[in-house]
């Protein structure tokens, strides 16, 4: 043979060709496979996208920044209202109105019971 | 035997069940007009409907579902094109020893069921010279030789003019002889 005569065969080699058919139960097949797969899709809404658990972790530590400003701030508030304000021990024995022997106690470091 | 659409963007399993038995055939035969194996064929015949269950409402209901079907699974065979000669590109002993000179890559599993015994092994340096030619010269090709369309069903398929069905089927043929001779030349003097 040729190589002409082997091109024009080789050309011609596709035309005769008989159709194939399928395999028996093809669309059940494919049928069964789309019912799984919508199974599949109806579980995976159950489930949590990557994004949407981005978006969770963010959401997360931008409540705890907030939160732990917030307690930050309360605190400097609540020390910068305790702050020692000289408080001499007449103004101590006044609001608390303790008399003479009580103050001779106070004052001296010995024990009461002593 | 026509399916009902509207069924179909229902989402009614009977009538998807339908248009499988009409056009299932046809799209195993165009697959396996492309990728001539007929395990490969049968599975992208099955993505091609799965495709076509997932996106049936983007469907315009004046066009024909067959064009749109054979669309599907021209794509669906050209990704699985690309996807092996991907993994082939890959392969180590490949990329050492490969030299590009040759024209026709035979494929390795083929087991096209409609193509005779003694019409096999020219068959097989056809489709090696289908697969190197441009993706829309083998469509043109495939569509006409071995689906049996003529120019104007060809042009509604690819989107394309009646006169560039021709231009690409002519281009097609003159590609193949030029591959399938110079692979003849070398096989006779080796």
């Amino acid at each position: 043979m040729k190589i002409e005569e082997h091109v024009d065969v080789a050309m011609q080699s596709v035309k005769g060709m008989e159709s194939s058919e399928l395999p028996y139960g093809f669309s059940e097949r494919v049928v069964g496979k789309l019912r799984l797969q919508n199974r599949n899709n109806v579980r995976s809404l159950y489930t949590f996208s990557p994004l949407l658990k981005i978006a969770a972790v963010f959401i997360l530590i931008l409540i705890n920044m907030v939160t732990l400003r917030l307690v930050m701030g309360t605190q400097q508030v609540v020390q910068n209202t305790s702050q020692p304000q000289f408080i001499t021990l007449n103004d101590f024995v006044n609001d608390y109105q303790i008399n003479d022997t009580n103050e001779e106690l106070i004052t001296s470091n010995t024990p009461a019971h002593e | 035997m026509e399916v009902n659409i509207q069924e179909l963007k229902a989402g009614n399993e009977q009538a998807f069940r339908q248009l499988i038995e009409i056009y299932g055939k046809g799209i195993f035969n165009l697959c396996l007009g492309i990728i001539p194996n007929r395990e490969d064929a049968e599975d992208l015949t099955q993505e091609v409907f799965i495709e076509a269950y997932k996106h049936i409402r983007s469907f315009r209901e004046g066009s024909h579902i067959k064009t749109w079907l054979f669309r599907i699974a021209l794509n669906k065979c050209y990704d699985h094109i690309k996807f092996t000669k991907r993994k082939k590109r890959h392969g180590i002993m490949q990329s050492l020893f490969d030299k590009d000179d040759n024209p026709i890559e035979l494929p390795s599993n083929f087991a096209h069921p409609g193509i005779t015994i003694e019409n096999k092994e020219h068959a097989k340096a056809l489709y090696g010279a289908l697969a190197s030619l441009p993706e829309t010269q083998h469509t043109a090709f495939t569509l006409y030789e071995m689906q049996g369309m003529d120019y104007k069903q060809i042009a509604e398929t690819m989107s394309v003019s009646v006169s560039a069905v021709e231009s690409l089927l002519s281009r097609a043929r003159a590609g193949l002889r030029k591959k399938l001779h110079t692979y003849y030349t070398r096989n006779a003097s080796s």
